[in-house]
């Protein structure tokens, strides 16, 4: 990939093998996602844009990757939905946010 | 009779025992004899028809009662050699009888794999249902919400009782309550809704369950000298509530949503929140105890209500507030401020006083420097909640929410922590946000401000109708600026600037400017309606 104009869309792999295509913008919500992904960084995740996470299985990825969207739809308006999660996922989730450091109210939406 | 079983012979199986009855010659040879199953069939038998019947099957037959047989000498003689018993018989005690066939597999071959004392059983891997032990105060308060359940008593009176804690089982018994009415000749049957009363004064509860809040027939509450500290943001929703007792607790601050109770459709008409060791300000607001009564207040447009429904009864105007704390939704406290460090001095900062001269309106104090980060987090916040949030407001709907906890390995201590501060919030009814009434779990932003409350009531010293008197519900200095806590979900929600006058709760019209009450218009449109 070409570090002066990284690519719009970024991929994150889940531990089993599904691939989640996600718009760079709405990814870097996660400040481990954004320092993963960092073009400055000489990381591979960050030549290639892709992030492979070992320990989120895909059913969990996917509902971070309707996260980023969801926070990223909604980022500026007024009236956000509640997102819906389901109960079974909610502790794997908890622990996947926590670690993606998602605990920020005050996200910056530039 | 046991001297007379010494002297007999040794007992022929099969034979009844009866040593009055002749014995029986056995007809089968005695190694099937001892068989107790029937005798085997052959097809060459002859057809077992009932012609040919000759004896019935042999069976033992014994007369008399048990203990005058014996059988430990009797019963087994295939094997029991014939055993003289002197004198008189000792107790049988219980044995095993290895070939019995009683126990089987218990030879004694096997007792190795089975350990002589069980350990304790392995804890179960998935959580077990706690059911919760009640304390015997709270078992009486049971039976007496029981009993007036069934006699349709609409006061509760536990004073003085020792209740040290309340469970939401408990209160939930109150929600069935049924006004059951009197029946008198000539009186048309109406129904009407029942106006519980609980007086759970001078015991030593120290958190409210939230069940109590969803009661909604309660219309009298008294809570008076128990140990509470904080109370529940839900108690905003007891809009029948008319006399609340909050006094003599540990109470540090009143939570905002108890302003809901000013409503104008709400019933309050008796409040007590004093004495309780409130959080004081460190800087002293105006003087505030000025023109007390003295001058009533007038109405703009001659037109005072029309109908006393929409009266308020209960004023309430900003005076200022603390620096707000920010919270991420782990619960970690970003900000420099923090309530939790001011709770043991009881006295708080105040970053903003609001601007009691320009009473109604609103204008943005330029004295005033709040924080510089949370100034630049509010210019680029979001409505949207952390994932975290996110995923916490899910777990804090299901009713799962206290089991998740059993689930969280050690690494996670931290969520673990979260999620157990859930699980009591929700037990006492759940966080709001103040401003946008959104559930919450974690609120972003965290401050106090000071509110000054005065009831609201038609003047007839003045001698004509429209004019009304505000008064203090406490003379005591300290007692005039009662701390409220505000709960944020995000920034957009955070403390805004806002008029100092006197605020008419929801659903009430009208605005004043100085001691002049307007319902209409204002007289010159020298501002925007700053009240709904």
């Amino acid at each position: 990939m070409d570090v002066q104009a990284p690519s719009k869309y970024v991929t994150l792999i889940s531990s089993d093998g599904f691939e989640f295509v996600v718009l760079r913008e709405a990814a870097m919500v996660s400040p481990i996602v954004k320092g993963m992904l960092d073009p400055k960084s000489q990381f591979a995740e960050a030549k290639h844009a892709r992030c492979v996470f070992q320990e989120i299985s895909s059913i969990v990825l996917d509902k971070i990757v309707e996260y980023f969207h969801y926070w990223y739809r909604y980022r500026n308006s007024e009236d956000v939905p509640d997102m819906d999660i389901p109960v079974e996922i909610c502790l794997e989730l908890l622990a996947a946010a926590d670690y993606l450091g998602l605990d920020h109210v005050n996200l910056n939406s530039k | 009779m046991d001297q007379e079983d010494v002297s007999l012979p040794p007992l022929i199986s099969g034979v009844s025992h009866n040593p009055r009855k002749r014995p029986r010659q056995p007809r089968l040879s005695s190694s099937l004899s001892v068989n107790s199953s029937d005798p085997a069939i052959f097809s060459s038998d002859d057809d077992p028809a009932l012609d040919n019947y000759v004896e019935g099957r042999q069976k033992k037959k014994y007369i008399g009662s048990w203990y005058k047989h014996d059988p430990a000498s009797s019963s087994d003689s295939t094997f029991g050699e014939p055993t003289v018993a002197l004198g008189p018989k000792p107790k049988r005690t219980f044995r095993r009888d290895f070939d019995s066939g009683v126990f089987l597999g218990s030879d004694g071959t096997d007792s190795e794999g089975v350990p002589e004392v069980l350990d304790n059983p392995a804890k179960p891997r998935l959580p077990q249902v706690v059911i919760p032990k009640i304390s015997p105060a709270e078992q009486k308060l049971r039976d007496k919400i029981e009993r007036c359940l069934e006699t349709g008593d609409e006061a509760i009176d536990f004073w003085q009782m020792d209740l040290t804690e309340l469970s939401n089982d408990t209160i939930a018994l109150l929600s069935q309550f049924t006004h059951i009415p009197k029946i008198t000749k000539d009186v048309a049957f109406e129904q009407k809704e029942p106006e519980l009363k609980l007086y759970l004064a001078q015991n030593r509860l120290m958190r409210l369950p939230g069940a109590l809040f969803d009661v909604t027939y309660l219309t009298t509450l008294s809570l008076r000298n128990n140990k509470l500290t904080d109370v529940p943001p839900a108690i905003g929703k007891m809009s029948n509530l008319q006399q609340l007792n909050l006094s003599q607790n540990r109470i540090r601050n009143f939570p905002v949503e108890l302003l809901d109770l000013f409503k104008a459709n709400s019933r309050l008409e008796g409040l007590s929140l004093f004495p309780n060791p409130l959080l004081l300000a460190e800087q002293p607001f105006e003087s505030l105890l000025d023109n007390v009564g003295e001058e009533p207040f007038q109405v703009w447009d001659g037109a005072p209500w029309k109908t006393t429904e929409n009266l308020p009864r209960f004023l309430t105007r900003r005076l200022g507030r603390s620096p707000v704390q920010a919270t991420e939704s782990t619960g970690k406290i970003t900000s420099a401020f923090s309530i939790q460090s001011i709770m043991d001095t009881g006295v708080v900062s105040v970053e903003h006083f609001f601007n009691a001269k320009h009473e109604s309106h609103g204008s943005p104090n330029p004295s005033e420097e709040p924080d510089v980060a949370v100034q630049q987090q509010t210019a680029s916040s979001t409505r949207v909640p952390s994932l975290v949030e996110a995923v916490m407001r899910s777990a804090h709907r299901t009713p799962h929410l206290g089991e998740m906890v059993s689930y969280i390995p050690d690494e996670l201590s931290h969520l673990r922590a979260l999620c157990d501060r859930a699980a009591v919030q929700k037990d006492q009814g759940g966080l709001v946000c103040s401003q946008c009434r959104r559930a919450i779990v974690t609120p972003a932003l965290e401050w106090i401000e000071w509110r000054e409350i005065r009831s609201f009531s038609e003047s007839t010293r003045f001698g004509r109708a429209g004019k009304y008197r505000l008064v203090p519900i406490s003379v005591r200095r300290d007692e005039i600026n009662v701390p409220f806590i505000h709960r944020a979900c995000s920034l957009r929600c955070g403390p805004q600037e806002q008029h100092a006058g006197w605020e008419f709760p929801q659903g009430t019209r009208g605005r004043t400017i100085g001691n002049i009450f307007y319902t209409g218009p204002l007289p010159s449109e020298e501002g925007t309606p700053s009240n709904q």
